[in-house]
């Protein structure tokens, strides 16, 4: 794998966290309003 | 706590067959790489259950619950800055640490800076991570000692001797295969627990149900904004700006900075399984904390149908009923029964009415609750200032003995035992880490840096396991010191945690990220920003979190202005 492509690799992953965090926060905002 | 032969019989064979397992694996070649880094072998799975068995101590998970129980599930919030943190340290730490081959963070600091900034930063952590580490054994057997009536002295050596059987014979590697199992059997029996929660709940009764009984009476506050009436309340300890930015900072700075944390990372076999090791950690953690927090909900609403004790630490009690305030103490106990028996009818109206959909009538009952939950709060604060009276000195916090009641009341025979297990298997999971930390702390910034004398491998190898001998008794006597001088010490050793994480993230990241600082510029900034933080601890203008925020900010700020100010001979070592 050239290191372009692994970069790239790295950098999808760094996406997906920070956007399954995103999404866990709109969940838990959705979840409190929901059950309060 | 009723435990019986059952319970001694899972609790004895849940822990030797821990040790019998960590020293089955501990097979290593018998220099410090293999001791202290499991010669840098191992996947990304065994990397990411260190890292989190690591920050899991026994008291997360008794905490956890309890905090929910009486502050709302909005402690979650502090770990919404830790996958960010951990997508920084893959960025920026992970790549150093790895091509610069280190055994601690902290030998980092030397090539970058110099060696004053690397002693400086190794004996902070020796400091504060050596004390919190005897107040990580005290802290789970004081309970023990408080609930179950064991002595709390063998409860110390038991819960801090065992461990040191595998983590002096096997180090890293030995404490990075029992914390793959000590991970399964704790999340197993919390699932357990979980189920035997809503299975204990009255017939009828469901989950949808609880999550309404526990949202009503504003336990499910997952999201908050810390704003009031008067703006944003910097004190508030658990808000999402807190979470976010605080706990980003909290959170770069133990898992960029902490030998512990650091020392599980360096054992990947390279930067690939480190980096997968630690972003799993950033994708796992919100959720598994916010199950965790989630049982304790399912706890509130089953003492919403039957007697929940005004007070949970049975031991402080029965001090009480002895003192003159025995009397006090028993008015205020019917008076919390008095207020149960109204929160019992307010349930299972709300149940009643989430079924038909009445929304009115769930708004009248949501009022009702938010009103009894108020007043049942005003009844626990005055019975903690009897216990205070009548206890000078006592630790009025019951939130630790929550779960653990609990678990006492409604778990069957066998389960319980898993339970008490689960709080030795977490304490060990972060206490071993902690000693191999420490261990090679000490050889690789202190012994092999400042002794004149050449060692061979074997040589190394067996001061290594000395090291790590020396670190668990000397957390032990900590331990000790810590029953015989009470809360003092443990709130010492957390205030001391506080005040030095910033600052050694701060010279971290001046180290990564601002090239042209050099070595006395970033010494003097520690200096001067440990005294910031000492101050702004000092006016208590806010909460802890934002302290690693300040301490960072400062050594990067005064670093900046050092290296403007001083004679560019002085700022190079």
């Amino acid at each position: 794998m050239s290191n372009n492509q692994e970069h790239s690799n790295w950098n999808n992953w760094y996406i997906a966290v920070a956007v399954v965090l995103v999404v866990l926060i709109i969940l838990f905002y959705f979840f409190t309003q929901h059950f309060a | 706590m009723n435990f019986q032969i059952a319970d001694w019989i899972v609790l004895c064979v849940t822990l030797l067959g821990v040790i019998a397992f960590g020293v089955y694996k501990s097979r290593t070649s018998k220099n410090l790489e293999g001791y202290f880094l499991s010669n840098r072998q191992m996947p990304w799975y065994l990397v990411l259950l260190g890292i989190m068995g690591t920050q899991a101590s026994a008291i997360t998970f008794l905490t956890a619950p309890g905090q929910a129980y009486t502050d709302g599930m909005r402690f979650v919030q502090y770990y919404f800055g830790l996958p960010l943190a951990m997508i920084v340290i893959c960025i920026s730490f992970v790549p150093i640490f790895q091509k610069l081959k280190v055994y601690t963070a902290y030998e980092y600091l030397e090539n970058r800076f110099d060696l004053k900034t690397r002693t400086l930063t190794s004996f902070l952590f020796l400091l504060s991570r050596g004390l919190s580490t005897g107040i990580s054994i005290f802290a789970p057997s004081l309970i023990l000692h408080s609930m179950m009536g064991w002595d709390i002295y063998v409860t110390n050596i038991v819960m801090g001797g065992l461990l040191i059987i595998y983590t002096v014979t096997g180090g890293a590697k030995a404490v990075a295969y029992t914390q793959q199992l000590q991970f399964i059997i704790i999340y197993a029996a919390m699932f357990l627990a979980a189920w035997y929660a809503l299975d204990a709940l009255p017939d009828g009764v469901g989950f949808t149900d609880v999550l309404h009984i526990a949202g009503k009476s504003g336990k499910l506050n997952v999201i908050t904004t810390g704003t009031t009436e008067n703006g944003f309340d910097w004190n508030d300890r658990y808000n999402i700006w807190s979470g976010v930015i605080g706990g980003f900072f909290l959170a770069l700075s133990y898992f960029g900075t902490d030998q512990s944390q650091v020392g599980r990372y360096l054992t990947a076999k390279n930067t690939r399984e480190s980096r997968l090791g630690l972003l799993l950690n950033g994708l796992v953690k919100v959720p598994l904390q916010f199950g965790i927090l989630l049982i304790g909900c399912l706890v509130f609403a089953f003492y919403c149908f039957f007697q929940a004790p005004v007070f949970f630490n049975k031991a402080q009690e029965s001090i009480v009923l002895k003192s003159n305030y025995a009397g006090a103490y028993s008015a205020a106990e019917s008076e919390y029964a008095l207020l149960q028996k109204s929160k019992l009818k307010t349930v299972q109206e709300l149940t009643v009415a989430v079924k038909e959909d009445n929304e009115q009538q769930i708004n009248q009952q949501r009022a009702n609750l938010q009103q009894l939950e108020n007043e049942s709060n005003a009844i626990r604060k005055k019975v903690k200032d009897i216990v205070k009276k009548a206890n000078p000195g006592s630790d009025v916090n019951d939130t630790n003995y929550i779960f653990l009641h609990f678990v006492g009341e409604v778990l069957p025979k066998g389960l319980v035992g898993l339970i008490i297990a689960i709080i030795f298997l977490a304490a060990w999971g972060s206490i071993a880490a902690a000693l191999n930390s420490l261990a090679s702390c000490t050889m690789i910034d202190f012994h092999k840096k400042f002794s004149k004398k050449a060692l061979t491998e074997a040589q190394e190898y067996k001061w290594g396991k000395l090291y790590t001998f020396f670190w668990g008794v000397f957390c032990i006597v900590i331990a000790f010191f810590a029953y015989n001088l009470g809360n003092s010490l443990i709130e010492a050793v957390n205030v001391l945690g506080s005040w030095f994480y910033g600052t050694i993230l701060g010279i971290f990241l001046v180290a990564f990220y601002i090239k042209h600082i050099k070595g006395n510029a970033v010494f003097y900034a520690a200096i001067v920003a440990e005294i910031i933080v000492i101050s702004v601890y000092k006016m208590e203008i806010m909460s802890f979190l934002w302290l690693n925020l300040i301490g960072a900010v400062a050594v990067i700020l005064f670093g900046l202005l050092f290296q403007l100010l001083l004679p560019v001979k002085a700022t190079k070592s």
